[in-house]
């Protein structure tokens, strides 16, 4: 059938960067090899995954049956340990290929089933500020990791998306702020 | 960014609290771009909506559910600066003798075979605070057939309404719609659908017509879009009305023209040869598609009196200053625009300044009412040109109405005037190649070339209105040219351009006869042409609107505004010409400013030779979560682009600022379109069969007479029967 990816890929891991307290995650072949928090050199990246694996493990383009034009579905996950959430910030994008964002869902908690906002400009670069809050009673809340929104998007060209999202903010009920990861992840669609 | 934008706002509830702390916290954690979208979207989903005066009083009020309402008046209608007469009052639904009260058209309904169609159930939600409307409208879709489908619906909206939110519903799953240029969306949708995904495309093929597309519908599967759109309401004499279009009306198209709406009878797709066609069904076929509507209303002063003679429904009052209006079950069938109108309290709104401040600047708008002196005197000598529409469409009632309509203002003549009859169809032609001075004998004349005057043919409107803006005119009398009509063609985009191109001195006032007329067409008419408007539905007083009208121009008119905005930097003010100020009729201008707003504005116009002069006091500033006013402001400019591309200058230009426009402001427009696509999951291999959604033709319109006939061998083959 087509659309459907060839292959699993493994998400990304959450790293801390820009020594800010800004959280990000980025998943795709530039990265997938590298363990959390490691701060090597991206163009470190290709070169060993091309010594481990071969030159085809990189850049994965879609098989011969599959079309150019696909769609992918990606979860964006938060990570707020112990702590209920009750509103974030996020902010997604995609490199490396010609992606366009098509949907916007909502997640996997009664808190955050409605699809968050985003900032219409700044998807015309495919680049989605996403934001949701809840108000609701803290049983209510999610706890740990969560899926808080998936992104319904069409790639075209014959690599694969880089994608990259990044917590601007977590807090809880009270808009305390809260030490959340956040990570996205390619679907595996049947 | 400021502190103080958003502690206002936070006082009571958790919500209210959750708002500020969120951000608090983001003052010091966000970039302002990224804070901006916060607050806007926490402004929304919250349903606040703060004002903070010019004096630092802040008010808390709250919208949907817990909503407050502004002032009304605050913000402005799309078609503030259109002068409307009367509202049509639209057909009255019937009573039922035992249930007063509903309707009795599900009788009607309940006659006739049962077309199976995608389209279920349309449910309204309108939240009207003021004289500002949130509206949801949910199109539940379902495959009645065998296989998949592509269902195609066209349907009216309000022509001012800026649509500004898409979500696709699949069980529990809410999908938020993006917008994008209209040929990307498309592109997006075409792939979509052909790969087998589930997806859903608006467009905007008119200011008040639409397409949604929803691709790979499977047998059985209900799937629900949902949009939202606002719009202001329009004000005249302590009435508010709120309406909403169900049906498009049949049009006509020119003989060349490929891109109108055309109408075809159902089962017959492409018979028109229009990009867009609407197909109808036959008389003694219905479908299945019913119709939920519920307004919450808070008019934010006392409510006095509502009335809806187009539909039968309910009025309760839940709490002190909130009503709830909603659509009793057996009035569902969707083939007339529902019309509320309601009375609030007090004569008249005030005049006021508003404004909404944001880093670099802001937009604010400006209430005008003409001032006292202008009651006190009596008006210039009239030349009148009536322009009637004598098409098929207007036969029966509405070719009555509009007779009636210029019967009477002929008899409210003075001597002193002048007048011309014009009809048109095919072709048109006058009573004679002059103005009349409206004495008896040309009166008596007047009214037995209108006696003779039938609907029948088709709607050459072009000739009527070249007929009659080339009229020779004199200067020294305030010329009307009145156009009585349903509206309904296709061809809007070249008679509007003819209409500015011929205008000179005349002012337009346009008549829409009919139950679900072209709105669109009828207010740019009086838009464009600096006039007025008025709707005649069947069960409409000609006498009262004709009568209203001429109490307005019995007194004179204050031409020739300019405002001075007290030293601020105020540009791209809309409408860009200035209305005229006649008696009972605001004027509402909205921008964008720079710097700080201004505090005051001055209003200079001329009465005959004589200037006069007055201003507004005051000002108030929106809090930064209501961002109704940018997207009002975007919605007027990107209708000022539109009004100047039909000219056909720099068309192409043009079509790249709106397009950048609504883009940035997230509004459907000619250019933008929102897509949706499902991409987790795709449906059985094979494209889907595409089935228009056949709606119901309008009331009191003559299916015979506007829906193009054409043989068997031409019927497009239907889909498969319906699902089992």
């Amino acid at each position: 059938m087509t659309g459907q990816p060839k292959s699993v890929r493994p998400h990304g891991c959450t790293a801390q960067r820009g020594g800010q307290g800004v959280r990000r995650s980025r998943m795709g072949p530039g990265t997938q090899g590298f363990a959390c928090g490691l701060a090597a050199p991206r163009w470190l990246a290709p070169l060993l995954l091309d010594l481990a694996l071969g030159p085809g493990a990189r850049g994965q383009s879609p098989s011969p049956a599959e079309p150019q034009v696909r769609f992918r579905v990606v979860d964006v996950f938060v990570d707020s340990v112990n702590r209920p959430l009750a509103a974030y910030q996020l902010v997604f994008e995609a490199h490396g290929s010609d992606v366009k964002i098509v949907g916007v869902e909502g997640g996997e908690s009664d808190a955050f089933r409605e699809p968050p906002h985003h900032d219409p400009r700044a998807i015309q670069k495919e680049r989605v500020i996403l934001a949701a809050f809840h108000t609701g009673a803290s049983l209510a809340l999610p706890k740990g990791r969560t899926r808080v929104a998936t992104i319904h998007v069409q790639v075209q060209g014959a690599t694969e998306p880089d994608y990259e999202v990044r917590l601007v903010t977590a807090a809880t009920v009270k808009a305390r702020k809260i030490q959340a990861t956040v990570h996205a992840e390619e679907r595996k669609t049947p | 960014m400021n502190q103080s934008t958003i502690q206002a706002t936070c006082k009571t509830s958790s919500l209210a609290r959750l708002r500020c702390r969120v951000g608090t916290l983001l003052r010091f954690s966000a970039a302002p771009s990224v804070m901006l979208l916060t607050l806007l979207a926490l402004g929304f989903l919250a349903g606040c909506v703060s004002y903070r005066s010019a004096k630092g009083v802040s008010t808390i009020s709250a919208r949907l559910g817990s909503q407050r309402a502004a002032e009304p008046g605050a913000l402005p209608s799309l078609d503030e600066e259109l002068w409307v007469i009367a509202r049509s009052e639209g057909i009255e639904a019937v009573r039922e003798p035992e249930s007063p009260g509903s309707g009795a058209l599900l009788g009607k309904e309940a006659e006739g075979k049962e077309i199976p169609l995608p389209l279920k159930r349309t449910a309204v939600k309108a939240a009207v605070n003021g004289n500002l409307a949130t509206v949801a409208v949910t199109q539940q879709f379902e495959n009645p057939f065998g296989h998949k489908i592509e269902a195609v619906y066209v349907f009216p909206l309000p022509h001012n309404a800026a649509v500004s939110d898409f979500v696709l519903t699949i069980g529990d799953r809410r999908i938020r719609g993006l917008i994008r240029e209209r040929a990307e969306a498309e592109r997006i949708y075409k792939e979509a659908r052909q790969q087998g995904y589930v997806a859903a495309l608006l467009t905007q093929e008119r200011p008040n017509v639409f397409t949604q597309s929803v691709a790979n519908l499977e047998p059985g599967q209900p799937i629900d879009v949902i949009l939202t759109y606002y719009h202001t309401l329009a004000y005249d004499d302590g009435w508010y009305e709120w309406v909403f279009p169900l049906v498009v009306g049949p049009r006509f198209n020119p003989p060349s023209s490929t891109d109108g709406v055309g109408a075809v009878a159902q089962g017959q797709p492409g018979a028109s040869g229009q990009r867009t066609e609407v197909p109808y069904l036959r008389p003694g076929e219905r479908s299945g598609h019913n119709l939920d509507l519920e307004i919450d209303l808070v008019p934010g002063v006392s409510l006095e009196e509502t009335v809806c003679r187009s539909h039968a429904v309910e009025v309760e009052r839940p709490d002190p200053g909130h009503w709830t209006v909603k659509l009793k079950p057996a009035d569902t069938l969707p083939n007339r625009d529902f019309v509320l109108r309601y009375r609030v309290a007090g004569e008249r709104i005030k005049a006021n300044l508003i404004a909404f401040q944001e880093d670099q600047g802001g937009f604010l708008t400006l209430m005008v009412y003409p001032p006292k002196e202008l009651e006190r005197l009596t008006r210039q000598p009239l030349e009148v040109v009536f322009v009637l529409d004598c098409s098929g469409s207007m036969r029966g009632w509405p070719i009555t109405q509009a007779k009636g309509a210029v019967r009477r203002w002929l008899t409210q003549l003075q001597p002193d005037d002048t007048f011309q009859l014009i009809q048109f169809s095919a072709t048109a032609s006058a009573l004679g190649p002059t103005p009349l001075p409206a004495n008896p004998d040309n009166v008596r004349r007047g009214l037995d070339y209108l006696h003779g005057l039938e609907g029948e043919g088709g709607t050459r409107m072009i000739e009527g209105l070249r007929a009659a803006l080339d009229f020779p005119h004199d200067p020294a009398r305030l010329r009307f040219v009145c156009f009585l009509t349903d509206g309904y063609i296709g061809n809007e985009a070249e008679i509007l351009g003819e209409l500015q191109r011929r205008l000179g001195q005349s002012r337009v006032f346009s008549v829409g006869i009919g139950s679900s007329v072209n709105r669109y067409l009828i207010e740019h008419l009086a838009k464009l042409g600096n006039g007025a408007v008025a709707y005649l539905g069947p069960h409409d007083s000609v006498t009262d609107v004709i009568d209203r009208f001429h109490t307005r121009l019995s007194h004179p008119v204050m031409t020739d505004l300019v405002v001075d905005w007290a030293g601020a930097k105020v540009t791209d003010v809309f409408p860009r010409r200035i209305p005229d100020l006649f008696v009972g009729r605001p004027v509402i201008l909205t921008g964008r400013f720079t710097g700080p707003p201004p505090h005051r504005a001055q209003v200079r116009g001329r009465i005959g030779a004589r200037t006069l002069e007055f201003h507004v006091p005051g000002r108030t500033v929106l809090a930064p979560g209501n961002r109704s006013l940018p997207s009002v402001w975007a919605r007027l400019k990107m209708a000022d682009l539109m009004d100047a591309a039909v000219l056909g200058t720099g068309a192409e230009a043009l079509a790249d600022e709106i397009k950048a426009l609504a883009l940035e402001f997230n509004l459907l427009s000619p250019y933008t379109a929102f897509v949706a696509v499902d991409a987790s999951r795709q449906t059985s291999a094979g494209d889907p069969v595409t089935v228009p959604v056949a709606v119901p033709i309008p009331e009191g319109v003559e299916y015979e007479m506007t829906v193009p006939q054409h043989t068997q061998g031409e019927k497009t083959p239907e889909p498969a029967g319906p699902h089992p």
